[in-house]
């Protein structure tokens, strides 16, 4: 995202703040959500695409409220202008075209009649949604039809090979050649944090857990724009708290104090040290290039610090503006580098996911072997656990076999981290020698971070073969 | 309300004051140079060996800069201090002497160092060549930096110069002059160029010194520094394209040259800007190189040598240039129709690598004397060098008038498609009677008509003590590379025999040898290179092993070609002659057959040395393959305007034109010259029929 651009989601925060006192606050938020969701869309060179898929963002997010939502908080006044509000929104972006603010937006839709005709589809769907009768097997039918709907449009994303024919799909469709197509056909912004917001609530809704919201409510937590492009992940619960409280209650005074230091510190260390040490971060050129194993690891440590600092950079300022708009975007980021062990590290680097993946995948499945096999091993319990849970974390990044490695790597990184950390804990040695403890904190710090690092490896380059190529290099084998 | 004041009292308004004081402090205070020349460069990762320019940063790990003071902290001149035991030569010049589409060790200087070091010169100092060159034609950028490496203490400055580097409206084009006003403005002044250079509007800004006036620098600094890492983790500093296009070789018909119509006068030309280098050179001598330019043979090629230059002019500008250096004794080395065209990448001045080498052999010798100060038994002591070109005429189109050609006195000759019948072979038959009368010297045959029975023996004994009856050797100078002589022999689709299928056999026999490169087979090698070890490739040839004798050792020839054309006007014919009686003797004591050629061109007048090889050729008894003789009847006589190389033709002996230019009547006439001398040792008559 380029500075300007985080300056002006900035400066509409700001204006956001001054109007946040007014009733039409939440249609004034969602606007801006929306218009965010079309003016960060990528154009994709598939006709039409980015147009459709910031609506289908939309949509997806409305057909998730109303599977999740009581038929009598369902059908209320509110819920209806909402959509109504919603579908105006889209046909108002849509005709952009028609203007001169198309250069601001870039936004290619389709005709009026097509999308006139597909909001009349999607009203009547709403509308059979916001009527119909809460039955246990319709539920259930909408919430595995939504949860396959959302594996299909995360796989085709995720995973180059599927990817590649659903754009062939899409341009045959729009008549268009299928020989010009690029990886980068489709580029779907938001998706990954979006489909995190929708199956926490989705779960939760399964589990019985979920906190009823309207519309609006869940519509800008979904979509709220300052954490659309990197996060972090937030609850809604926890957001609707804040969210509540701001247009409720007088602003508080130190929120664009806090707010303006987390922005300015995020844009330092995004724009100053991420995007400079780029310039000297691994990448798959300049590893051919190097000409010894010493320069290699520089360029590793590059890359290792590139990759915090722009990604905790991102955060800080999603954190940063949140705040502004009263809201207390969960911690993404302390310090994880100088933890002394992996799983201080994972509860330390990208903490919302951690925290996702723990409440949705590990613990479930951890509870589910539990129950289902008494008789395992707690050892391995703990590492199927792990290792479906790193290879997760993995595959949400990309599905392809660097990323399944790189899960493993962490995922058995995690689990000889769990077995020395108990050893240790149970050591008499450690406990009755000064300076023990301090000592394996520092080596702990260090193959920690050293681990870290070329697991990064892994991540970094898309091709296995020079992943492993590199990682021999690394240790002196060329 | 309260906190909200103290909010924007505490922070905001701190900041904003802490911020003004930073930049009015610094726009007082000269920091900047102090800020550029920290540096990680020659420290903590290696000098670069050029100037950083860039223009793709992210795939070349460069970028460019107008910042003297970071060019030249960022660079390997910088490392250390000069002391007593260095000698430093700075090379200056444009993106050719920066080595555009070449890696650092390839370009000019560092081919220089490699061969100054690798003569083993009898020199009391190191010596350490800098690569000063920077991309755009323009003396007067040359000059800024001139005028800053000063402090670097250079002992000699090479300085390459072309008419697009002198050319009045091109002084202030490089970017370099925009970003350095103020010393431009200096230079100016101080040495009274006359260049016309807008005056400042107006006196400066505070805040052009300040940090928000100067953050360019500060970004490109910091770039430059990360970019440092890079560089010394991959030795990368320019994107090298895998496909990139040739320079024209075809152009318009257009005789004028930028906005210039008229003929070239010595005002349009800097030269006050050189005599201004002089004075900053003080006693660091200089020398002047004009530098190598692609001469094509394309469209319009009559007109003009490439796309950049027509003839005119250039012909002009060397004319003014050469009488300038006589005039005022400066040194210059005319190197403009060196390289050959196909050894020219992107431009009409970028050379390959392989160009580079040959470049620096013609250099090399000039430059060592002129470090050494030292005079040599075949060169006269004055360090006031000129290489002095034939007269060329100016005024006249490429090709002689039909009448300048009859003027010339013209041999019978007959190069005929059959060789003489060696179905009885006299070896009483004396040699040409040329050989009684040296005046008659051109009249010996072109193609050898007679071999003597001391050759046969000799072959013979070398056969006998290893010698391979398949393997010839060629020894010569750039008009001997493979690629333009006998070297496309080796592949059927590149030449056409046409009425000489008879050839097949002889080129069928030596396939191997035609485009071997050879120990003694290179550009810019003279007779005396030949028989000097430092000369000879280190990775290959034993060391104090001359060129020859290592080419002789690892091949076995058993017929070797001397064409060795090579030669200083300066020094007297008598010392070639020594020199070849050496070659002459090194290969028979091999038992080896030497054929001797004789040369098409004429540079040191009267057609001594050509006099000298047909007198050893005699004396010896050994074949002699008279060149010159072949080419009087074509056209120009087979050369071009530099007097020295041949015209341009391919290997299609079936096509009259291609018969009329110098290269290819040189590979016909080789090749039947070898035929017959090796029918005749291996006595292998042609057949009737056999045509």
């Amino acid at each position: 995202m380029r500075l300007e651009v985080i300056l002006l989601l900035v400066l509409t925060a700001l204006l956001l703040r001054l109007l946040s006192k007014t009733k039409s606050y939440e249609f004034l938020l969602a606007f801006i959500n929306v218009f965010i969701l079309y003016y960060l869309q990528p154009v994709t060179s598939v006709r039409y695409l980015n147009f459709w898929l910031p609506s289908i963002n939309i949509g997806l997010v409305i057909v998730s409220w109303l599977v999740i939502t009581p038929r009598e908080h369902r059908c209320s006044a509110k819920t209806i202008y909402f959509f109504i509000f919603s579908c105006i929104l889209i046909q108002i972006f849509s005709l952009i075209r028609y203007t001169s603010w198309n250069v601001f937006v870039n936004l290619a839709s389709p005709s009026f009649r097509v999308i006139l005709f597909s909001l009349i589809l999607f009203s009547s769907f709403f509308l059979f949604m916001v009527t119909r009768r809460d039955q246990k097997s319709a539920s259930d039918f909408f919430f595995i039809s939504l949860f396959i709907l959302f594996t299909i449009v995360f796989v085709t994303q995720k995973s180059h090979y599927f990817n590649q024919i659903l754009i062939k799909i899409l341009r045959n469709f729009m008549g268009q050649s299928i020989n010009t197509i690029t990886s980068n056909d489709i580029q779907w912004f938001g998706l990954s944090y979006i489909l995190f917001r929708l199956l926490h609530t989705l779960l939760d809704w399964k589990n019985g857990r979920f906190v009823t919201t309207t519309l609006p409510e869940y519509f800008n937590y979904v979509l709220f724009f300052p954490t659309l492009s990197a996060g972090p992940i937030d609850k809604l619960g926890r957001f609707n708290k804040d969210y509540k409280e701001f247009m409720i209650n007088s602003k508080k005074q130190d929120d664009l104090l806090i707010g303006g230091k987390r922005i300015v510190l995020g844009i330092f260390k995004k724009f100053v040290i991420a995007d400079n040490l780029a310039l000297i971060a691994m990448n798959s050129t300049n590893v051919c290039l190097v000409k010894s194993t010493t320069w290699l690891w520089m360029l590793l440590y590059g890359y290792t610090f590139q990759l915090f600092f722009d990604f905790a950079g991102y955060s800080d300022i999603a954190i940063g503006i949140g705040k502004v708009l009263g809201i207390d975007v969960p911690e993404n980021f302390d310090k994880p580098y100088l933890k002394q062990n992996l799983t201080l590290f994972w509860n330390s680097w990208h903490m919302t996911l951690t925290k996702w993946v723990q409440s949705y995948i590990f613990n479930p499945l951890s509870r589910k072997l539990r129950l289902s096999c008494p008789s395992l091993n707690p050892r391995l319990g703990l590492i199927i656990g792990q290792v479906v849970t790193m290879v997760f974390i993995g595959l949400w990044h990309g599905i392809s076999t660097n990323f399944i490695i790189w899960g493993l790597w962490h995922a058995v990184g995690l689990f000889v981290s769990h077995q020395l950390t108990s050893f240790f804990r149970k050591s008499n040695f450690v406990h009755h020698t000064r300076g023990a403890e301090r000592f394996l904190k520092i080596i702990g710090t260090f193959l920690t971070f050293n681990y870290v690092a070329l697991g990064w490896v892994w991540f970094v380059f898309s091709d296995t073969l020079l992943s492993a190529r590199t990682m021999l290099k690394l240790f002196g084998w060329n | 309300m309260k906190k909200k004041r103290s909010f924007i009292s505490q922070v905001i308004v701190r900041a904003v004051i802490l911020f003004g004081l930073i930049n009015i402090l610094t726009s007082f205070v000269p920091w900047l140079p102090v800020m550029m020349n920290m540096t990680f460069y020659n420290s903590i990762v290696p000098g670069r060996e050029r100037f950083p320019f860039g223009e793709t940063p992210t795939l070349s790990y460069n970028l460019s800069t107008d910042n003297l003071d970071l060019m030249f902290s960022s660079h390997e001149i910088s490392a250390k201090k000069k002391d007593k035991s260095s000698y430093r030569v700075i090379v200056l010049g444009d993106s050719s002497v920066w080595g555009t589409l070449q890696e650092p060790e390839q370009t000019y200087s560092a081919q220089l160092e490699k061969a100054l070091l690798s003569k083993e010169i009898s020199f009391d100092r190191e010596i350490e060549v800098f690569n000063l060159g920077y991309p755009t034609h323009s003396v007067l950028k040359d000059l800024l930096i001139l005028q800053y490496a000063k402090q670097y203490e250079p002992d000699l400055i090479l300085w390459f110069i072309t008419l697009e580097s002198l050319i009045d409206v091109n002084q202030l084009n490089a970017s370099l002059m925009g970003g350095n006003e103020d010393l431009v403005r200096e230079l100016i002044a101080k040495y009274d160029i006359n260049i016309d250079f807008h005056e400042k509007e107006g006196p400066a800004l505070i805040i052009e010194n300040s940090l928000i006036g100067k953050r360019r620098d500060v970004a490109e600094w910091l770039k430059l520094q990360l970019y440092g890492i890079m560089w010394a983790a991959t030795g990368i500093d320019q994107y090298y394209p895998k496909v990139f296009s040739l320079a024209e070789r075809d152009m318009e018909p257009n005789t004028s040259y930028l906005t210039y119509s008229d003929q070239l006068q010595q005002n349009m030309l800097s030269i006050d800007v050189l005599e201004a280098g002089l004075k900053i050179a003080d006693n660091a001598p200089i020398v002047f190189i004009n530098e190598p330019i692609l001469v094509t043979d394309g469209d319009n090629s009559e007109i003009r040598y490439n796309v950049n230059y027509p003839r005119q002019f250039y012909d002009q500008y060397r004319h003014l240039i050469k009488d300038l250096s006589k005039l005022r004794g400066w040194n210059y080395l005319d190197l403009w129709n060196l390289i050959q065209p196909e050894e020219f990448t992107n431009t009409a001045f970028h050379i390959t690598p392989a160009a580079v080498k040959t470049l620096v052999h013609e250099m090399v010798n000039p430059i060592e004397q002129l470090m050494s100060n030292r005079e040599l038994v075949e060169y006269e002591p004055d360090f006031n060098m000129v290489q002095i070109l034939p007269d060329v005429n100016m005024d006249s189109s490429p090709y002689p008038t039909q009448s300048q050609t009859d003027s010339v006195k013209e041999t019978q000759v007959n190069i005929t498609s059959t060789p003489p019948n060696l179905s009885s072979i006299d070896y009483n038959h004396s040699p040409s009677y040329a050989c009684n009368d040296p005046s008659e010297w051109y009249n010996m045959p072109v193609i050898p008509d007679y071999v003597s029975k001391e050759m046969i023996d000799i072959y013979q004994q070398g056969i006998r003590a290893g010698n391979h009856p398949d393997v010839l050797s060629i020894i010569g100078d750039c008009q001997s590379i493979p690629k333009v002589f006998l070297g496309p022999f080796e592949d059927k689709d590149k030449y056409n025999l046409g009425d000489y299928t008879y050839l097949q056999q002889l080129i069928d026999t030596f396939s191997g040898s035609w485009g071997e490169h050879g120990m003694a087979r290179l550009g810019g090698l003279s007779i005396a290179g030949v028989l000097s070890s430092s000369k000879a490739d280190k990775n290959i040839c034993e060391k104090g092993e001359t060129p020859l004798a290592c080419e002789l050792r690892l091949r076995r020839p058993s017929i070797v070609l001397v064409s060795l054309e090579e030669w200083w006007g300066a020094r007297p014919v008598s010392v070639y002659e020594n020199y070849l009686r050496q070659v002459i003797d090194t290969i028979i004591n091999s038992g080896a057959v030497p054929i001797l050629a004789t040369k098409a061109d004429d540079l040191e007048g009267g057609n001594q040395i050509n006099q000298t090889i047909v007198k050893i050729a005699c004396e010896y008894q050994i074949p002699l393959w008279n060149f010159y003789s072949a080419v009087q009847p074509l056209t120009s006589h087979g050369l071009w305007t530099d007097g020295f190389h041949l015209t341009v033709g391919d290997f299609d002996f079936r096509n009259p034109d291609s018969l009329d230019r110098g290269r290819t009547i040189r590979n016909l006439t080789a090749l039947q010259s070898i035929d017959f001398v090796w029918r005749v040792l291996t006595n292998k008559p042609l057949q009737s029929g056999n045509n």
